[in-house]
């Protein structure tokens, strides 16, 4: 079999790595021309669409190449428009949210503005959000 | 007759005469603790859910005088936490830590007359202990119950969801309830429009079938309107007196108005189990709920504030 689809120990192959970054190199180049149109809430929903090939995926670069999409969307909301960007979300993208919230927290930076869009997103989610972000085996 | 079963993995069933309850050893035939124990609606047969990854379904043996367990084992592939039995008696639902929920087959030749799909009319019978379907869920399924009608079967699990699948002839058709609260450890159907799930909030929700599916709609303990407020210090020697007295007085530095008071609320722990107590009927009454603090609470549905007819009631 060709090199990019012998299936590893894992269940991934090179060819589906492939595709997953290039998705993620996708999702960089709409969300960054979104953000400097200032179209937050068209910026954050791009970056939160279709994730399921990057939850699938168990490349960890891929999903920090992914979060990092995620999060310069975040960066670039200021604290008084989280509620206008959160307004309208879907409930189920709001679940994915909150994943990104927490991995965002994982490390030391932007820990205050992250804190800030948690307090909002668990307005709306509630503790349940919060539930389904650390019980789903799926991860960002 | 009573059904108990332990985690020391035995269960007993235990029968009344002359003012004395007389229990009777089950041998159940696994080596983990026994988590669950369910009656069939008719009362012939009970199943356990062990820690044994499967389920002893035991029915009388007139010969011997004893009860003989037969088990549903595959597939699943760790505790089962919760069994429910259809109404015809011959279906078992299961919840497991695995994730799934499953529906099986328990029509014993020995003890039922004809077998009965209920629901899964258009299928093929399937033998005891075979798998007809199974539903995911994405954290454990805690707690599993069937509608009065058989048609409807409603699970809850661990990601703070419930999931409702209806059957109607053709493949079953599943909801799942994403909420915002914490999850839930027990659910129960009040009819065939609205269940009932209690959970880590304390609290009975009532979720309602109100045409266009499936969704939360209220909790059944409401907080009584709130009593004149007392006024709360806030600068120099009075808040610091108001701080101590409130410490005395409820163990905590604020004043019960400031903090997330919920000693309103009947439960005060996680509910775990609700059991209907009217006699049987396809529509709940009134129902009871036991928690983790101890406390049995006996609710009666047509006094309380609720949208009764969005409930089916």
């Amino acid at each position: 079999t060709p090199r990019t689809t012998r299936v590893r120990s894992d269940g991934t192959t090179m060819a589906d790595d492939a595709a997953v970054t290039a998705e993620v190199e996708a999702r960089k180049g709409s969300v960054t021309s979104l953000v400097t149109q200032k179209n937050y809430v068209g910026a954050l929903t791009a970056a939160l669409a279709d994730p399921e090939k990057v939850l699938a995926s168990k490349n960890a670069d891929v999903k920090s190449a992914n979060a990092a999409v995620v999060f310069q969307v975040i960066d670039a909301v200021e604290d008084k428009e989280i509620d206008g960007v959160l307004e309208g979300l879907d409930p189920l993208v709001m679940d994915l949210l909150m994943k990104y919230v927490y991995k965002g927290l994982s490390t030391p930076e932007n820990a205050n503005s992250l804190l800030k869009w948690h307090a909002k997103v668990l307005e709306r989610a509630g503790p349940g959000g919060i539930v389904r972000a650390m019980t789903d085996r799926k991860t960002v | 007759m009573i059904v108990t079963c332990a985690h020391d993995r035995n269960a007993f069933v235990w029968t009344y005469s002359d003012g004395v309850w007389n229990p009777s050893l089950v041998i159940l035939r696994i080596e983990y603790a026994a988590i669950d124990c369910k009656w069939s609606p008719d009362g012939r047969k009970f199943a356990v859910a062990s820690g044994a990854k499967c389920v002893p379904v035991c029915h009388y043996e007139e010969e011997n005088s004893w009860w003989v367990s037969k088990m549903i084992k595959k597939p699943h592939k760790s505790t089962v936490l919760c069994v429910a039995w259809h109404p015809n008696s011959q279906l078992i639902a299961t919840g497991s830590s695995d994730f799934k929920c499953r529906l099986f087959s328990a029509y014993v030749e020995a003890t039922d007359d004809s077998q009965d799909m209920g629901p899964l009319a258009g299928e093929n019978p399937a033998s005891f202990a075979e798998m007809y379907h199974d539903w995911s869920a994405n954290g454990w399924v805690h707690c599993v119950d069937w509608s009065p009608s058989g048609n409807v079967l409603a699970f809850g699990a661990h990601d703070s969801s419930l999931h409702v699948v209806t059957f109607g002839g053709g493949a079953p058709v599943t909801q799942v309830v994403r909420f915002t609260f914490l999850p839930l450890c027990t659910v129960k159907f009040i009819s065939d429009a609205a269940i009932l799930g209690g959970g880590h909030d304390c609290n009975p929700a009532v979720f309602a079938n109100i045409g266009a599916g499936w969704a939360f709609s209220e909790f059944c303990d409401k907080k009584p309107a709130a009593e004149k407020k007392a006024e709360v210090a806030t600068s120099g020697a009075a808040a610091a007196r108001a701080m101590f007295q409130n410490k005395t007085k409820t163990g905590q530095t604020q004043s019960k108005e400031s903090m997330n008071d919920n000693s309103w609320q009947k439960h005060q722990s996680p509910v775990t189990f609700m059991q209907q107590l009217n006699p049987a009927s396809s529509t709940c009454s009134e129902f009871s709920t036991t928690a983790l603090d101890g406390r049995i609470a006996v609710w009666k549905l047509p006094e309380m504030d609720l949208n009764h007819g969005a409930m089916g009631l």
